[in-house]
């Protein structure tokens, strides 16, 4: 029953989800052409043209174009990403363009993820976190190409799921969800044994004289006061994105290898 | 000295009907009002700790009782007998609850009850083995106790708020003084040496405004003990079951603070008056698989006590289908929320 009614709901998040995502669709574009943009040669002309295909067909289905750009500069990665994608857009004549980036500095072994438009809301600051952390071990092989494959097959399924998904999130965890159900259940099953026996049912009130038991005299005196101060923690939160010097809004995750 | 309840009538025996809450006659029905039923023994004090025997009036048979029993039935006519100089002088109850339970009745709750008992096994829910139920009436010292209470405690409010760059959080000290009286009445303890006192407290509360002045007609048919302890070998006892009552007023009177801590607790509880009551309790041996399993039952409320035994068929059951049912919701929620089937 319980489970009927989940699925229920489910299915109704997802075609609600579906709709939304062709509203959005109305004011921005996507589809470039060139996808993988090798400045820094870390492909080989096969990987280029599987890369391509792949992008292209993923990116389609989600409305987005996922890039893959390599350079061997002294820029700082995410002002490259940034620049990059102001230079684009422009080139284009879009006043907005879903896109997302992977950026890898080879000079610097620092990569640069980032979502804008449409990719800025469906591929969160945490989604990109999420896969920072699953294609920085390729990285660091010096495995480019696994590292774009899985970037881009991960930026397709990312985007396919509601905008606040966290993929690194405790709740989606298999040890979460099978640890917490037999905390739950062992709790319930001792508490349920435990009352076997008879309850207690007598309280504080049950023998108290309410009539001529009182607090004779009470006194709350103020000593004094302690005051600490504690810097605010960075807010964390969206750190990771920004805007770019065109001006166009982007989530982020930044990693080196 | 023994006491019989002979019917005016027809001179059966007559015993204590919890349903009218007469002396009732089992031959001919006549029912005596035992308020007005003319007291019959002399209140002297034979002190006796061992085991004694009797000659019941009506057959002539001797009654061995162990040195508690305070009233019995003969096992050889079956007539209620009650054994005067146990419950006559120090040892002369000053209330009684009478039955409101009858035998009946209490099986039919007892059974009630083994049917919902959700984690014992199939075979004792239904309850049909019964060895043995006895009524009986359990001493009891119920005390007014006087409780006066001092303490200091230091006691902080604390405020957090933002200001530029900082969180500032202002802790503000309170020194706590606080002077209380209480009272508590009537808290019973059971006085007698072989009842589990864990099964006697979960028996309460017993409804005192049935607490009946003491006459011996009330134990006719039933089982009664004397007390083995006195009042003042269980005032610990008491003190130590109203320690978290006391507790709990303290708490409840240091209010509004975010922390409390108690620097001096200076509690005085004394005894401002204690009477010996006898209170009926539905004494059930049940087996099952070759143990015994003894349960309680509170003869006015009907409440019962015990630790049934558990199935663990039904444990694991039961953790099964309550963990399955909450990975399935998690699982949910993480579908809900984005998550996959299969990751």
């Amino acid at each position: 029953m319980v489970k009927k009614h989940n699925k229920f709901a489910i299915i109704l998040f997802i075609l609600g989800f579906y709709f939304i995502s062709l509203i959005g669709l109305g004011s921005s574009a996507f589809a470039i052409d060139k996808k993988v943009y090798d400045d820094a040669n870390l492909f080989s002309s096969n990987e280029i043209s599987l890369l391509e295909a792949l992008a292209s067909d993923l990116g389609s289905e989600r409305d987005t174009d996922f890039l893959i750009v390599t350079t061997n500069n002294n820029q700082d990665v995410e002002i490259y990403t940034e620049d990059f994608f102001d230079a684009k857009i422009k080139e284009q004549n879009l006043s907005q363009w879903n896109a997302a980036i992977l950026t890898i500095n080879i000079n610097t072994r620092d990569f640069y993820l980032a979502g804008f438009y449409k990719a800025e809301d469906y591929l969160s600051n945490a989604k990109l976190d999420a896969i920072n952390a699953r294609i920085t071990p390729y990285l660091k092989d010096n495995d480019f190409y696994g590292a774009a494959k899985t970037y881009l097959e991960l930026a397709h399924e990312y985007m396919g799921t509601p905008k606040h998904y966290n993929p690194d999130s405790f709740i989606h965890k298999w040890w979460f969800q099978i640890g917490g159900a037999a905390l739950v259940g062992a709790l319930v099953v001792s508490a349920m044994a435990f009352n076997m026996g008879g309850k207690v049912t007598v309280n504080a009130q049950t023998y108290l004289d309410q009539n001529t038991s009182r607090v004779l005299a009470r006194r709350d005196d103020f000593t004094h006061t302690t005051v600490t101060k504690k810097r605010k923690p960075k807010n964390t939160s969206g750190g990771g994105g920004g805007i770019s010097r065109g001006g166009h809004s982007h989530s982020g995750s930044r990693g080196s290898f | 000295m023994v006491i019989h309840y002979k019917c005016p009538n027809c001179g059966d025996d007559m015993t204590f009907d919890s349903e009218s809450g007469h002396l009732s006659c089992g031959a001919c029905g006549r029912q005596d009002n035992i308020e007005t039923f003319s007291e019959e023994f002399i209140s002297t004090t034979f002190e006796d700790h061992e085991a004694k025997e009797y000659h019941c009036e009506n057959c002539g048979a001797s009654l061995i009782t162990d040195a508690d029993t305070a009233a019995t039935t003969c096992s050889f006519c079956g007539a209620a007998v009650v054994l005067a100089e146990r419950v006559s002088g120090t040892l002369a109850p000053a209330m009684v609850i009478p039955f409101s339970v009858s035998r009946d009745e209490a099986v039919k709750a007892f059974k009630k009850w083994c049917r919902n008992g959700i984690l014992s096994p199939a075979g004792f829910m239904t309850a049909d083995r019964i060895k043995q139920i006895t009524g009986m009436y359990v001493p009891f010292w119920i005390y007014d106790l006087n409780s006066k209470v001092e303490v200091t405690a230091h006691a902080t409010k604390v405020k957090s708020y933002s200001s530029g760059d900082y969180i500032v959080t202002e802790t503000s000290h309170f020194n706590v003084y606080r002077d209380i009286n209480l009272n508590y009445l009537k808290v019973p303890v059971d006085a007698s040496k072989k009842m589990d006192d864990e099964l006697m407290d979960k028996l309460e509360p017993f409804p005192y405004d049935q607490l009946k002045p003491f006459k011996t007609p009330y134990l006719a048919g039933y089982i009664a003990e004397k007390y083995n302890y006195d009042e003042s070998e269980l005032l610990p006892r008491v003190k130590q079951k109203i320690q978290s009552f006391i507790d709990s007023y303290i708490d409840s009177s240091i209010s509004g603070y975010s922390s409390v801590q108690y620097r001096n607790k200076n509690i005085n509880t004394k005894k401002v008056s204690s009477s010996y009551i006898l209170l009926p309790v539905w004494m059930l041996y049940y087996d099952y698989n070759g143990t015994e399993y003894v349960f309680a039952m509170n003869g006015q409320t009907g409440k019962v006590v015990g630790k049934p035994p558990i199935s663990r068929g039904k444990i694991f059951g039961w953790f099964g289908a309550i963990a399955g049912g909450t990975f399935i919701l998690l699982k949910a929620a993480s579908m809900l929320m984005g998550g996959g089937l299969l990751w």
